[in-house]
């Protein structure tokens, strides 16, 4: 490991580089997450609607 | 059926684990000290640790998960083994993108085939891996079997990649117990350990947070295959 001493501020842009490339690997995967949530809920409300109108239906 | 408390906890746990992450960069970026060598870049190490720590216990999850499955082949350890697998394998991407980002000023380079670089570049591909092999099987108990075994297996490689820097000569530090191997060992002062010691907690919530979210995501989606199943069936009855 290289061991000299530096201006810490020298540094700066790729600790912020870090954080960002980190924070946007979660960011996706939770967008990941919320999305494919909210497609199965979506998915899940319309067959429970087309069950209920089969139902009807059926007994009408 | 999913209940509303389960919705509740997850609610409450993804508050949790915001505010501690958020709580936790406050104390990286305006508590902890600035290491003496390599300068500000040396605060990614609590967000690399952190994330590489939590990752090591989601593939540990998903081995135990594999073992009870295959002792008892219930459908929610597989999809427990599922979720910390997916979740590890994002965690363990954000450690090695971070390390890479700190590694090009503290190295002069952003990749070494390094012991340590080598073997968790392997840990990558091979819990990759496990989802190609789920979607190569279709029968769902085979599928549970097949993905338990290898989750069992993979873990060989979560051992070989801590063990790397301490059995061999590596340029990656060590953080505990460094081998003769080791180039260096990490010298942290105690804001620097509490700091550490923070973020291996909020990440650990973040891990429960996401792993409830992912659990319930696959619940809801056996939930909609079964209703999907019911509509087809009365669709042609």
């Amino acid at each position: 490991m290289l061991l000299a001493q530096v201006d810490p501020n020298v540094t700066t842009p790729y600790l912020l580089l870090g954080y960002v490339v980190i924070s946007v690997i979660a960011l996706i995967y939770v967008l990941i997450l919320v999305n494919k949530q909210r497609n199965l809920k979506q998915d899940i409300e319309l067959m429970s609607q087309l069950l209920e109108e089969d139902k009807e239906a059926g007994g009408g | 059926m999913l209940s509303s408390r389960l919705d509740n906890t997850i609610r409450i746990l993804n508050w949790l684990a915001a505010i501690m992450i958020l709580v936790c960069l406050a104390l990286i970026f305006f508590y902890a000290p600035t290491e003496r060598t390599m300068g500000n870049v040396q605060r990614v190490f609590y967000f690399h640790v952190g994330s590489a720590w939590t990752a090591s216990v989601a593939f540990f999850v998903a081995l135990m998960s594999g073992i009870i499955y295959l002792i008892r082949p219930r459908k929610f350890w597989d999809m427990t083994a599922l979720a910390s697998v997916e979740i590890g394998l994002v965690l363990i991407s954000m450690t090695i993108v971070g390390g890479s980002v700190w590694g090009r000023p503290a190295w002069n380079t952003w990749w070494v085939w390094s012991p340590r670089l080598t073997s968790v570049t392997v840990l990558w591909l091979v819990y990759a891996a496990y989802f190609m092999l789920r979607g190569a099987i279709e029968d769902p108990e085979r599928r549970g079997r097949f993905s338990a075994v290898y989750a069992i297996a993979s873990f060989v490689t979560v051992i070989i990649t801590y063990y790397s820097i301490r059995l061999l000569r590596d340029i990656h530090p060590a953080l505990i117990g460094a081998g003769d191997g080791a180039m260096g060992e990490q010298e942290l002062t105690g804001k620097m350990v509490f700091t550490m010691l923070f973020s291996f907690i909020s990440f650990s919530v973040l891990y429960a947070a996401w792993m409830l979210n992912r659990v319930r995501l696959e619940m809801l989606s056996d939930h909609a295959q079964a209703m999907k199943l019911r509509l087809i069936a009365r669709l042609r009855g």
